[in-house]
């Protein structure tokens, strides 16, 4: 006979019930099913006890500190990630939220904020900003990943706002650095416990922030995009704090700024020429005065595409010979060039055309050659975009992707004009500017042409563009035409 | 303090995580009835041809792509009158005629381009399913590219009453371009 009873079980035989009560049996099936099906009762019972426990345990806040108030923020775990209440935050800092089916409007002081449930996109102006984690909706509570407090809070607030992890740390003085991943560039902004004067040094393979004392660096909570940022590394010696930043392999261009209010360093890192821009500048007038105008060059095709071939010749690396003239020649007249692709690889388009849109192009040229299966057709040919324009421009309204070119078509037509004439005194032709929807053009927020430099399948052609000499000269007639366009 | 609650924290989930695992591997051990899966529905239609007793044919304009020496850029469009077999089938028709373009460019494709597909949608667009071996087979560059989808949609929408204007796929997907240059995402008309 098997008895089960209430006891705390000491051997294989006894068994509590939660019920309290006690039940004999002389089926052996029976007794093992009663057995198993409490020990499954009993696992998941001390499984929640535990997760209950550490939960509180482990419960976390954070300090917001904001007009001179410091407002704890409970954290919420959800899988892995680390969640705040919306709800809190805007209870907090006197935020108005209102509710619209699966999204949720923010109202600050200077702004409002729209985020969509289930979505890692907030709208904020005429922006989107990308957060680490989806925004999750339990119930009429919204939660929002940590990331929001510091990236896209003070876009509305008209104050600064600081987020600091809660607890002591022993008077040792405190570096947070927050993270912002944006399409071309990675902002990493360190914030100081206390006022204090950071170095910046760029290394082949590094950047380097130094502070002359001991103090923490806390680990950003949002990792930097590899390509731009390949690690941090921070290291404490007795009298120095370094922090080495190493480069990603897409990395162009920084630019670091120290900022008081509350002091901090910002560092903005770019895989665009971005940072070689003075952001003061005007966008205009003398050779002197050109530091707001970036040239985006675009080397057509690159890697396994390798565009018009002809007897061996191939458009990707012609186009790419006379990219590195126009780049020398850009410099030479004090005008910022950039460059879509420098080595042989294949950007996608989009991406193509979000560097130009990222430098905010002054001009941007997408660089061919032509090709036809007629050996006859010579000569340059210059097109600019004619898609759907459709799209009326209204003010905070965002431009949708393929209607970038929308207000900027007549721009365009005249510098496809200045260059196809320039090109056609060099090669002597009398080719007319064209017109086709053509999809790297299309998104372009800015003057962009694509020029067809001469046709590779014409011998003629074919044997000037082999030559440096000719390629500079076509070089420095677009950038005469691209002169003569900004002035 | 905190630190030993953890460790006996630990210790009681190991224990628990132990008994859960012995029982649910008991459980996942009794035999579980696989559902039965549906077959899913073929949804491609292929066009199906005319019996021959009843092959007629029909004149139809063929449009195709001539290049401009005095002016390379722009998009000429020549066309002839071509007699190919008559299908009451719209869909088929149009899939005869893409067929019939794309033969008529020959020499700016090379012998493996092909049309795969037209399909029909009720708004007159027509979805012309382009052999993904055509993009890599384009003997030119942006005007040859453009060239070459005007013809085949001219084409289309010149013979049928049913065609307002044509998208192109590749390989039975979406894509960006045919070439590197003209966006596919345009409806030609």
């Amino acid at each position: 006979m098997y008895i089960v009873h209430m006891v705390v079980c000491s051997t294989q035989n006894h068994l509590v019930f939660s019920r309290g009560h006690t039940e004999k049996t002389t089926d052996p099936q029976l007794f093992y099913n009663l057995y198993s099906m409490q020990r499954q009762r009993y696992a998941r019972v001390l499984a929640c006890l535990m997760l209950l426990a550490g939960v509180l345990l482990n419960a976390q806040e954070l300090q917001l500190v904001y007009r001179e108030g410091v407002h704890r923020v409970d954290l919420v775990q959800i899988s892995s990630h680390t969640y705040l209440s919306l709800n809190q935050i805007a209870g907090t800092l006197g935020l108005t939220l209102e509710r619209q089916d699966d999204r949720i409007l923010v109202q600050g002081p200077r702004a409002t904020l729209e985020l969509i449930e289930g979505r890692p996109l907030v709208r904020a102006q005429q922006e989107y900003v990308l957060l680490s984690q989806p925004v999750v909706r339990r119930g009429s509570r919204w939660l929002v990943p940590t990331d929001f407090v510091e990236n896209v809070l003070p876009r509305i607030l008209d104050a600064p706002l600081q987020l600091l992890p809660f607890g002591d740390n022993g008077g040792q003085e405190q570096v947070s650095v927050q993270v912002l991943n944006s399409p071309n560039r990675v902002s990493l902004v360190f914030l100081p416990s206390r006022r204090m004067l950071f170095h910046v040094e760029e290394f082949d393979r590094a950047l380097q922030v130094r502070v002359d004392r001991r103090v923490e660096f806390l680990q950003p909570r949002v990792r930097p995009e590899s390509s731009l940022v390949a690690s941090m590394d921070c290291q404490t010696e007795p009298e120095s704090t370094t922090c080495e930043i190493v480069k990603g392999f897409d990395f162009r261009s920084y630019r670091s700024t120290q900022a008081g209010d509350p002091a901090r360093l910002l560092i903005d890192i770019y895989s665009t020429a971005m940072a070689e821009v003075d952001p003061v500048a005007p966008n205009r007038s003398t050779p002197e005065q050109r530091g707001g105008q970036v040239i985006t060059i675009d080397p057509g095709h690159g890697g396994e595409e390798r565009g018009v071939t002809f007897k061996g010749l191939f458009e990707k690396d012609l186009v790419a010979q006379i990219s590195r003239h126009l780049t020398m020649e850009l410099a030479r007249r004090r005008l910022v060039a950039d460059a879509t692709r420098t080595s042989d690889f294949n950007p996608s388009l989009q991406r193509r055309s979000s560097v130009a849109n990222g430098n905010r192009s002054s001009v941007f040229l997408s660089l061919h050659v032509g090709g036809s299966y007629s050996a006859k057709i010579r000569g340059p040919v210059v097109f600019t975009h004619a898609g759907e324009m459709a799209f009326a421009e209204k003010a905070g309204e965002l431009t949708p992707w393929h209607q970038g070119q929308t207000g900027f078509a007549a721009q365009s037509r005249r510098l496809a004009l200045l260059i196809q004439q320039r090109l056609n005194g060099l090669f002597g032709t009398d080719n007319l500017p064209a017109t086709a929807p053509l999809e790297i053009l299309a998104p372009v927020q800015g003057p962009a042409v694509l020029v067809e430099a001469g046709y590779l399948t014409n011998p003629a052609d074919a044997e000037v563009l082999l030559q440096p000499d000719f390629q500079e000269a076509i070089a420095i007639s677009i950038v005469d035409a691209i002169e003569e366009f900004l002035l | 303090m905190k630190t030993s609650i953890a460790a006996l924290l630990v210790v009681i989930a190991v224990a628990a995580a132990l008994l859960t695992y012995q029982s649910e591997k008991e459980r996942m051990q009794e035999p579980v009835q696989e559902p039965v899966q549906e077959p899913v529905p073929e949804l491609v239609v292929q066009p199906q041809p005319e019996s021959a007793a009843e092959a007629t044919t029909r004149s139809v304009k063929v449009f195709f792509f001539r290049p401009s020496v005095t002016n390379p850029g722009k998009v000429d469009l020549g066309s002839s009158t071509e007699e190919i077999l008559h299908q009451s089938n719209p869909t088929a028709m149009a899939l005869s005629l893409a067929r019939a373009a794309l033969a008529k460019s020959g020499a700016l494709v090379g012998p493996r381009a092909g049309v795969e597909q037209v399909f029909l949608l009720e708004d007159g667009t027509a979805i012309v399913d382009l052999a993904r071996q055509t993009a890599g087979q384009l003997r030119g560059s942006v005007a040859c590219e453009l060239g070459l989808l005007r013809s085949i949609a001219r084409s289309l929408t010149t013979n049928l009453e049913e065609v307002e204007g044509v998208r192109f796929i590749l390989g039975g997907q979406e894509a960006k371009t045919l070439a590197g240059h003209v966006s596919l995402s345009t409806v030609f008309r």
